[in-house]
């Protein structure tokens, strides 16, 4: 399941983040289905109920999590619900931080297409492998 | 309020077994007394209640107190305290209002069979008793926690306690030498010494404790910090208390206390006063020129009756040796009363117009008792002792010659050297007055008179070769010791032992149950003045040469006069209501004073203050006696 | 974490006669955080945690509690503060449910249910007096007693010191709960790097009387790295890095560095003739053997 490694150079709360990311992806946390409470998870992992609780804001306003209040936690049905105008400008964002990076680092517009393609790709045939 | 019950019940509960303890021996105690017959096991019993009594509270109160906050210091749990909300002050409150409450608990309960089978000690005492405890409690608290708290501190502050000790016992010492020592059981002073003292250590410990918080060293640095400065201003006042208690004067005491002793001439006078009035109920004995009012005080039990030199210039007493730490006693000193065969100096005092100035010189002989006699240089006295009389060197102390010579009422210097005692010896079963001389360079003794009297007779007075005694109830004699003939005279009531003088006039002037009578040598009279019934004829004095002074006290009334007439013809001149003759009662050991001398003219009023009356009949207050 | 500080320790200075333990140390406590307080025995740490709770007055500077100085406002910031201590410090005749009645007295907020089943928890039998209690069981004790009184900031000295792995781990997770649902703030000092080091947010590190370190431990795991590269011709250095430690062994170079940045590793690689450069992150053990351990820390 979730394993945070403390030696790992990245922050513990990303690590959690990061982690339960995959899991939702690969279809392990189902949507729908509660994650651990703070407090709970917190205790397993033996780590600080506030590292947990940012990377699970995070996942929350990501539209990875969902809280209803007085219920807990929960892995969001299906894909977030943003608008069709939303959606579009999270995406536009993304694509322009991806563009200014690849320019940075001098890679060609070729390449940088091959790289999204490749990411899209390869999450795709993990979840049809398993499902 | 609740922390300080809190803490407080917690220190009680955890030594409850010190109460438990005390109350099963104290249980004991009272069980052998009051259930088992009288015997071995009720003494025991009753034996048993007073080593608990002494013994316990005490231990209790050291054991209490130098755990109270000692066992925290050592074994680092103070923090335990102050890492909550409480403050200092009520960490301090509860802690020694628990200590009080197991002190006082196991006091009283040592306390209670010696209460309840009759022996108890008095409120007062009791209240003293538990102050005192409180006071060792927080000692011990005080002890524990500069020992324990590792700092080099307590090596100064042991330092420092010696030096404290030192000048406690300085302190009591000056005060007890010169005669005060009693005034600190007699006063408040000790119970309001030792609340102070505990007063002081419990204000430290709280000092302590704030300042110090949880670390020992500090806490230690702040309790003898305030323990030292407390005992300076202590220390500083009772200094200053001592101070004024021995700085009494004459006009303070008002009214002398008997022995009141006048030089036969010039102005000395050697009085005590009333301790009533004195500072914290100390009144020195003061010898003090009655002109000037200029006077020197004495310690009580360091002066007895002195001998004075006829011109009044010098005189010379007994002064008994005193450990000066026997002497805080609660009795206040008996002056005059002899030395009682201690070890004894001679102490020698120069009189004149100014302060009197005292020396003591080294006595050889070791039983001297009394001085009786000084001759007219100052420069020999005689004493007496136990075994009989001596003759001494002033300037030296040494023996110069001795007599087995015992009951000696009062002695003469002769001319040439010979002594005249006035006795009444203890041998064979006759009793008699006996007038010898005795020379002590060859030891030759010469009767004079030898007088059978009653066992109760008592020499009223002596001038020259006549001296008068009292014989019995009603009887008087006059001695002629030149013609060694005895005059009897009687009274028809009865007189013990009355009043006499030797004018210088050669008249004697008597008290005679309802009259005083002036008569000749030969004891015809020449003069009388009635005396109402239950009236009694206080004293006789010659103011002025040829008249006489009586003074008279109605007892029932407390009416005081001094009748004044012409001894020679009986006629009143005046009449002095309130004045009574002073100095006369002991006149009779040493010579009479000539007529119109300061001691002749000495009277006192009702409320003890000493006048002279001048020539013109006008009344002089003595100086320094006045308030 | 924001907020205010709770804890604002200035320019402190301690020393005992001769000997300086604390000089111009300065760091603050953020609310809802938890502090690390590390060093190494003797480095001042006991001092520090005792001028902060009032018990101590420095020689110099001063800890501000809840805004107000620490040594003057004790008894009024200790009403908001849980302190476990290094010793127990209870008294020992007092049983565990005397102790609970005479601390509840003195906190407004005392929550006697949850300290009782925190001693249910840890088998703290309540009529046993302190003083016969095990070890773990008296931390136990000290622990409900300082969480009972619903403090603000919770003070743990060395708090596993003498622990077994059980009691440590019992008492993490108590921590965690407590964290969990209160967000207590929190000053801890302690040995136990690899159990402290998932929970705490900030670190400082004590050294030589001085603070060597002050920030955050995701800061502090981003700059201290261990760096490994294959062999290479003369000349070589491990500029722009500064190292701590370096080494050469057969199958190359290593260095632990305190100033790593994406930057510096770029100019790095394009310095280094060789690519096989390997960046690993260190443990916090391993970040404070550097700076506690090596002569020449870096701040």
């Amino acid at each position: 399941m979730l394993r945070i490694d403390p030696r790992d150079a990245l922050p513990i709360w990303k690590q959690i983040e990061e982690g339960l990311r995959r899991l939702v992806g690969s279809g392990s946390l189902r949507p729908g289905r509660p994650v651990p409470s703070v407090r709970d998870l917190a205790r397993e992992l033996r780590v600080n109920p506030m590292t947990v609780s940012k990377a699970y804001q995070r996942l929350a306003d990501g539209g990875v999590l969902v809280v209803r209040r007085g219920e807990g936690t929960f892995v969001a049905e299906g894909p977030p619900q943003l608008t069709r105008a939303e959606r579009a400008r999270t995406m536009r964002e993304a694509a322009s931080r991806y563009v200014s990076l690849a320019a940075t680092l001098g890679v060609s517009r070729e390449e940088a297409a091959r790289e999204v393609a490749a990411a899209w790709d390869g999450p795709r045939r993990a979840r049809g492998e398993e499902s | 309020m609740s922390a300080v019950l809190g803490i407080a019940r917690q220190e009680v509960s955890t030594r409850r077994f010190l109460l438990a303890a005390a109350a099963a021996l104290s249980l004991l105690a009272w069980a052998l007394r009051a259930l088992l017959p009288p015997g071995w096991s009720r003494e025991l019993g009753q034996s048993l209640a007073l080593v608990l009594f002494l013994a316990f509270p005490i231990a209790a109160a050291i054991a209490v107190g130098s755990s109270l906050v000692g066992r925290d210091l050592a074994e680092g749990r103070l923090s335990f305290y102050f890492s909550r909300p409480l403050s200092a002050g009520a960490l301090w409150a509860g802690k020694f209002l628990g200590g009080a409450i197991l002190v006082a608990g196991a006091f009283l309960c040592c306390y209670l069979p010696l209460a309840l089978s009759g022996d108890g000690i008095g409120r007062g005492a009791v209240g003293i008793w538990l102050l005192a405890l409180v006071g060792l409690m927080a000692f011990a608290h005080t002890i524990s926690s500069m020992y324990r708290s590792g700092s080099r501190l307590f090596a100064l502050d042991l330092g420092l306690g010696a030096v404290l000790a030192t000048v406690i016992v300085v302190q009591v010492r000056h005060l007890a030498i010169a005669g005060a020592g009693h005034v600190l059981l007699t006063t408040a002073a000790l119970p309001f010494d030792v609340a102070v003292a505990a007063a002081a250590l419990l204000a430290a410990a709280a000092a302590q404790l704030a300042y110090g918080r949880a670390d020992a060293r500090r806490g230690h640095v702040a309790l003898s910090a305030t323990v030292w400065t407390l005992a300076l201003v202590a220390v500083a006042a009772f200094a200053l208390w001592s101070r004024w208690v021995l700085g009494v004067t004459p006009a303070e005491v008002g009214g002398v206390r008997y022995p009141l002793l006048v030089a036969p001439s010039g102005s000395a006078l050697l009085f005590k006063g009333a301790p009533e009035r004195g500072r914290a109920g100390f009144s020195p004995v003061f010898l003090m020129d009655g002109e000037s009012g200029s006077y020197v005080p004495l310690a009580p039990e360091r002066v007895t009756f002195p001998a004075f030199t006829a011109d009044g210039s010098a005189a010379v007493w007994v002064a008994p040796a005193v450990s000066w730490w026997w002497y805080v006693a609660p009795e206040p000193a008996r002056p005059f009363s002899g030395a009682e065969a201690r070890p004894a100096a001679l102490a020698v005092a120069r009189l004149g117009h100014g302060t009197p100035v005292v020396e003591e010189r080294a006595l050889e002989p070791s039983d001297m008792e009394l001085a009786l006699a000084l001759d007219g240089d100052g420069q020999r006295v005689l004493l007496s002792g136990r075994a009989g009389v001596s003759l001494v060197d002033v300037a030296s102390g040494r023996r110069l010659a001795e007599a087995p010579l015992s009951n000696i009422w009062a002695a003469d210097f002769l001319p040439g050297g010979a002594v005249r005692l006035y006795q009444t010896p203890r041998d064979g079963s006759e009793h008699a007055f006996v007038v010898l001389d005795w020379t002590p360079k060859d030891g030759k003794r010469v009767e004079r008179a030898r007088v059978p009297v009653d066992p109760r007779v008592f020499l009223l007075a002596r001038r020259g070769d006549l001296a008068v005694v009292s014989n019995g109830m009603r009887g008087k004699a006059i001695i002629d010791t030149a013609r060694g003939a005895v005059q009897r005279l009687d009274s028809a009531t009865d007189d013990i032992p009355g009043a006499a003088l030797v004018l210088s006039t050669g008249l004697v002037a008597l008290s005679l149950g309802e009259e005083v009578r002036v008569v000749t040598r030969a004891g015809d009279a020449v003069a009388r003045l009635p005396v109402e019934p239950r009236t009694s004829v206080y004293g006789l004095s010659e103011p002025a040469p040829g008249e006489l002074a009586v003074g008279l006290w109605t007892l029932s009334s407390d009416r005081r006069r001094t009748v004044f007439l012409d001894a020679a013809t009986g006629v009143v001149r005046r009449v002095e209501e309130g004045l009574l003759p002073a100095g006369v009662r002991f006149g009779a050991m040493n010579s009479e004073p000539e007529p119109g001398s300061f001691a002749s003219r000495l009277f006192e009023e009702p409320s003890g203050d000493l006048v002279t009356l001048e020539p013109d009949g006008r009344k002089r207050r003595i100086a320094g006696l006045a308030r | 974490m924001s907020g205010e500080a709770v804890l604002s320790v200035e320019d402190l200075a301690v020393s005992y006669g001769p000997q300086t333990v604390l000089e111009g140390v300065s760091f603050q406590v953020p609310r809802g955080s938890v502090f690390a307080l590390l060093g190494r025995n003797g480095s001042g740490k006991s001092s520090l945690v005792r001028c902060a709770l009032g018990l101590q007055k420095p020689a110099r500077g001063g800890v501000r509690l809840f805004g107000e100085d620490a040594w003057a406002s004790r008894r009024r910031a200790m009403g908001r503060v849980g302190v476990v201590p290094e010793q127990p410090d209870a008294p020992p005749e007092l049983t565990a449910g005397e102790l609970l009645a005479f601390c509840a007295p003195f906190y407004p907020a005392w929550n006697d249910t949850s300290a009782r089943d925190r001693l249910e928890r840890y088998s703290v039998p309540p009529r046993v007096p302190f003083g016969r209690l095990s070890k773990g069981q008296k931390g136990a004790v000290m622990l409900a007693l300082a969480l009972a009184a619903s403090p603000e900031l919770l003070v743990l000295d060395d708090p596993t010191l003498g622990l077994d792995a059980v009691a440590r781990r019992a008492l993490y997770d108590e921590l965690i709960g407590e964290l969990a649902d209160r967000g207590t703030t929190t000053l801890v000092t302690t040995h136990d790097l690899d159990g402290i080091e998932p929970i705490a947010d900030r670190v400082a590190v004590l050294r030589g009387a001085r603070l060597v370190a002050n920030e955050t431990l995701d800061a502090l795991k981003a700059r201290f790295r261990r760096i490994r590269c294959g062999p290479s011709a003369a000349p070589f250095s491990w500029e722009p890095f500064e190292p701590i430690a370096a080494g050469e062994k057969d199958w190359g170079r290593e260095a632990v560095v305190g100033n790593f940045t994406e930057e510096r590793l770029g100019a790095f690689r394009a310095r280094t003739v060789s690519d096989d450069v390997e960046v690993g992150a260190l443990s916090l053990e391993e970040i404070f053997l550097s700076l506690a351990g090596t002569p020449g820390a870096l701040s």
